[in-house]
């Protein structure tokens, strides 16, 4: 929720940012199942976090700030006592990104790589892959990873990104507020309320490797005073380099739309729903044949992936006397996707309930109650396969946490989720999180958790024919294969952290953990006599490890109108086999994240209508099942000109340094990797 | 696909849109709220008060052989001390005083009045509203009734709707920039 710690904000560069701390773990509900704005009441922004004398600070940077309105006792110490980082919207339009991924790639403790122009791999704290599933990802308290093997797909992840207030990155278990996959972060992406974004907005963005973005979006307000908004957006995006040549050009649009009702001052209810489509193009290959002497018969094939896709979202939310409150939310999603091997058709039904108050002044609690009901068809074909091919899941879950003030300066966060799933059942995630304000302006923080990352679909009943690799075939086919005795893995995790901020005009936040994974996936493989006869790899949970790391984020305020911006992650992973297995694949994880990753960026403004952005970014080199990838240094750079008020053209290039470099590599579905190639691209946004 | 499935689950999306119908409908009929103490809200408040004085140009006889800008707030005051660190600042050539009145009576020699929500709302507006004193407020639709600027909460966050026609009236000229951050301006010619 809305708690955020805008390491980050600063509108236009103007005056001292208003970094605005929130309470996480109070307000943290608040987040909690992202009902984000649901409870944002409470997302305050903290006094002492304030200059002294707001009134230094532009209109423009007033106007960002989250009040308390409904508060009886003063907002005090307290701030979140979690690694998190917050891109807000102006960050987003000087970055320059596209899409989501884009936005990531800054955020200390997150990798982003890109396997081709339409797949992603996307982790927090390790453990990178296409199907990277130990993140949570919540677009307006929606979740978005899917259930069939606990990641995302990108791809199918788009928002208007001028109408996105702010992406709340938290960097570890977040499993008690938000439940099971908030196991090493959670990305909270939180679109502007209606009332925020009236009026039209023309959007137009084309360049070499972005060929066509289009927006048009319109707000207005009804006469029961319901603020709404609707838009229509179109993405196409140019293949990738692959000196074999590429097939990843991807194209898609989204309809979309949003009210907000602001119907008393304790009420507002917000309904909001989109539509997308997509077609995505690939080189798989794909195994095939029954058996015979190696190598294993593979047929490279380019076609397409379609996806569609929709939901719709309610939310209501209600101020109680006493400084309490309560959000009630529904909402349904269905996610399709028809390609050469992955198949999806999955309708979710999700209603939660929060309810947060006060109790005895100094306890802060917060409860929820959620039910998710997910099924899912899948057209089975020899390459990728489930059985049952339909599948009902439901998953209940309950929390409770308690953010209690031991002192003025104080404040001890605790808390449980108790989650029942199909596939492992019962699961316990508890946290304990202390943080001390050691002076206006610093926090120290600490926390310990559990969090356990649950079954996915894929896991429990698939049938996936990999490739197998080149020195290791056996001439018959290879299968990974779902375990219906797969267990959740788990992990307690241990952070400390430490943010400090001087007068505004510098910021550092600092961050260490150490994370303890017990039940880890491994494959291990067996011999199937048949016939016919196959080799399968079932998922097994016998791997242990421990992951530690430090990540920084600082910010300068050079002068007036400058303002420089640096991150800095280091990460090494260290997992064991146990059990006696002998998998040899899953230890790779070790190497699939970068040790070092880090990134600079200036933010400069000259005059009142000129903008100049400039960004370093270094990613540490990786392996990928046994396959190297360098390290690489890309610059991205922007020119902001605002020709006259709501009239702004900028030109963008991004990865500039090469003219294409190496990401990430595919795996379980082998398809083709394609490298990213420098981009250069104007763009035409114009708000009336 | 088959057909059957398709029906399916389009009367499954049915339904689930009419529950959320349902449900939207419900919240239509929600009671009115009080108002309650409030914090860092004011806190924020009083640097918008601050930046009003700023954005807003008063006419000659307004500030002819005034050496300060007053500052008033009229019934119970939500803003505390912190309306007294804005005691000394300079706003247009003069120096800021607070003044917090109990009476009707001192009102014109206001040039900014903040009308708290238990003020007389009605009588306070029929004494200054011809006169170049700006009015803000938080009561609900204040400038449906002749004041110039009431703040609105959106999202937690303190935004501010302008009456222009009003502040014609009061002689006071707004800048474009004030205008443009609103959220709505009415009677604007």
């Amino acid at each position: 929720m809305v708690n955020s710690q805008y390491v980050n904000e600063l509108p236009d560069c103007d005056p001292p940012p208003p970094p605005h701390h929130g309470r996480i773990f109070r307000t943290g509900l608040a987040l909690v199942a992202g009902l984000c704005t649901a409870f944002s009441v409470h997302a305050t922004s903290l006094d002492s976090e304030l200059p002294d004398d707001l009134t230094d600070m532009s209109l423009e940077a007033l106007m960002d700030i989250e009040v308390t309105s409904v508060s009886k006792k003063p907002e005090k110490q307290s701030e979140a006592a979690a690694a998190v980082f917050v891109i807000t919207n102006d960050d987003l339009r000087r970055w320059g990104v596209t899409n989501i991924p884009e936005a990531l790639r800054r955020v200390p403790g997150i990798d982003v790589a890109r396997i081709d122009a339409n797949k992603w791999a996307i982790t927090s704290r390790g453990f990178n892959s296409r199907f990277a599933n130990k993140l949570l990802v919540l677009i307006d308290g929606r979740s978005a990873y899917t259930p069939l093997f606990a990641g995302v797909y990108w791809d199918s992840q788009d928002v208007v990104l001028e109408d996105v207030d702010r992406i709340e990155v938290i960097r570890g278990p977040g499993g008690t507020l938000w439940g099971a996959n908030a196991v090493n972060g959670v990305i909270n992406i939180i679109t502007r309320s209606a009332a925020e974004t009236q009026g039209t907005l023309v959007s137009l963005t084309a360049g070499n490797e972005v060929k066509g973005i289009g927006t048009v979006r319109h707000g207005g307000q009804l006469k029961n005073g319901m603020d709404y908004r609707v838009y229509a957006k179109f993405n196409s995006y140019d293949s990738g380099y692959n000196a074999d040549g590429a097939h990843d050009d991807w194209r898609s649009g989204q309809l979309g739309f949003r009210s907000d009702w602001v119907k008393t001052e304790r009420d507002t209810v917000t309904f909001q729903g989109d539509y997308y489509r997509g077609v995505a193009g690939q080189q798989v290959n794909i195994p095939t044949g029954p058996a015979g002497p190696p190598p294993t018969t593979v047929i490279p094939t380019v076609s397409d992936t379609n996806t569609d896709g929709g939901n719709l979202l309610f939310r209501w939310s209600h101020i109680l006397e006493n400084n309490s409150n309560f959000a009630l939310q529904l909402y349904y999603d269905h996610v399709g996707l028809d390609g050469a091997v992955l198949f999806e058709d999955r309708d979710t039904f999700d209603i939660e309930f929060q309810h947060h108050f006060n109790w005895r002044e100094k306890h802060d609690i917060v409860w929820g109650l959620d039910y998710r009901h997910t099924r899912d068809n899948t057209e089975n074909n020899p390459t990728f396969s489930l059985d049952p091919s339909a599948r009902s899941v439901n998953l209940y879950s309950t929390f409770i946490q308690d953010e209690y003030s031991l002192s003025e300066d104080l404040r001890l966060t605790a808390g449980i989720k108790l989650e029942h799933n199909d596939f492992s059942g019962f699961e316990y995630q508890p946290n304990v999180r202390l943080a001390w304000a050691v002076d206006p302006s610093q926090t120290l923080w600490g926390s310990i958790s559990r969090a356990v990352r649950t079954p996915s679909r894929g896991e429990h009943d698939v049938q996936l024919r990999l490739v197998p690799p080149a020195d290791n075939d056996p001439g018959i086919p290879v299968y990974a294969e779902g375990n219906s005795d797969y267990d959740s893995e788990d992990l307690i995790a241990y952070e400390l952290g430490w943010r400090f901020n001087h007068k505004n005009a510098w910021s550092l936040d600092v961050a260490g953990f150490f994370n303890d994974y017990d039940k880890l996936r491994t494959l291990d493989g067996s011999f199937n006599p048949g016939p016919p006869a196959s080799v399968g790899f079932p998922f097994d949970n016998n791997m242990t490890g421990n992951t530690y790391g430090v990540e920084f984020a600082g910010q300068w305020q050079v002068r007036n109108g400058w303002r420089l911006n640096a991150s800095y992650s280091w990460l090494n992973m260290d997992l064991q086999l146990e059990n006696g297995s002998t998998d040899s694949t899953s230890q790779g994880a070790e190497d699939a994240s970068p040790v070092n990753k880090a990134a600079i960026w200036s933010a400069h403004n000259f005059g009142n209508n000129l903008q100049f952005d400039a960004a370093l970014r270094y990613v540490g080199d990786i392996e990928v099942s046994g396959v190297s990838v360098d390290s690489y240094v890309e610059a991205d750079l922007r020119l902001g000109w605002e020709a006259r008020p709501g009239l702004e053209l900028s030109i963008i290039g991004q990865n500039l340094l090469n003219s294409h470099h190496a990401e990430f590599l595919p795996d379980f579905i082998d398809t083709q990797p394609t490298e990213v190639e420098r981009s250069i691209y104007g763009r035409v946004n114009w708000a009336f | 696909m088959t057909d059957i499935q398709d029906i399916t689950r389009f009367t499954g999306m049915l339904r689930i849109l009419r529950c959320l119908t349902a449900a939207y409908l419900l919240c239509l009929g929600m009671p009115a709220s009080a108002d309650e103490a409030r914090v860092s809200e004011y806190r924020v408040k009083t640097a918008f008060l601050y930046n009003f004085s700023r954005f807003v140009t008063w006419p000659a006889v307004a500030m002819h052989e005034r050496t300060e800008f007053s500052l008033c707030v009229i019934g119970s005051d939500p803003f505390g001390e912190q309306l007294d660190k804005l005691t000394g600042k300079a706003v247009h050539s003069r120096t800021l005083v607070v003044n917090r009145l109990s009476s009707i009576a001192m009102l014109d020699s206001c040039h900014l009045l903040y009308i708290s929500e238990d003020a007389e709302l009605v009588k306070v507006l029929s004494v200054v509203s011809d006169q170049p004193v700006l009015t803000v407020s938080d009561v609900e639709n204040f400038t449906e009734q002749g004041g110039i600027i009431q703040f609105k909460l959106v999202q937690n966050k303190v935004r501010f709707r302008i009456n222009a026609s009003a502040a014609a009236t009061a002689g006071l000229n707004i800048s474009s920039k004030l205008l443009s951050l609103a959220l709505d301006v009415s009677g604007r010619q």
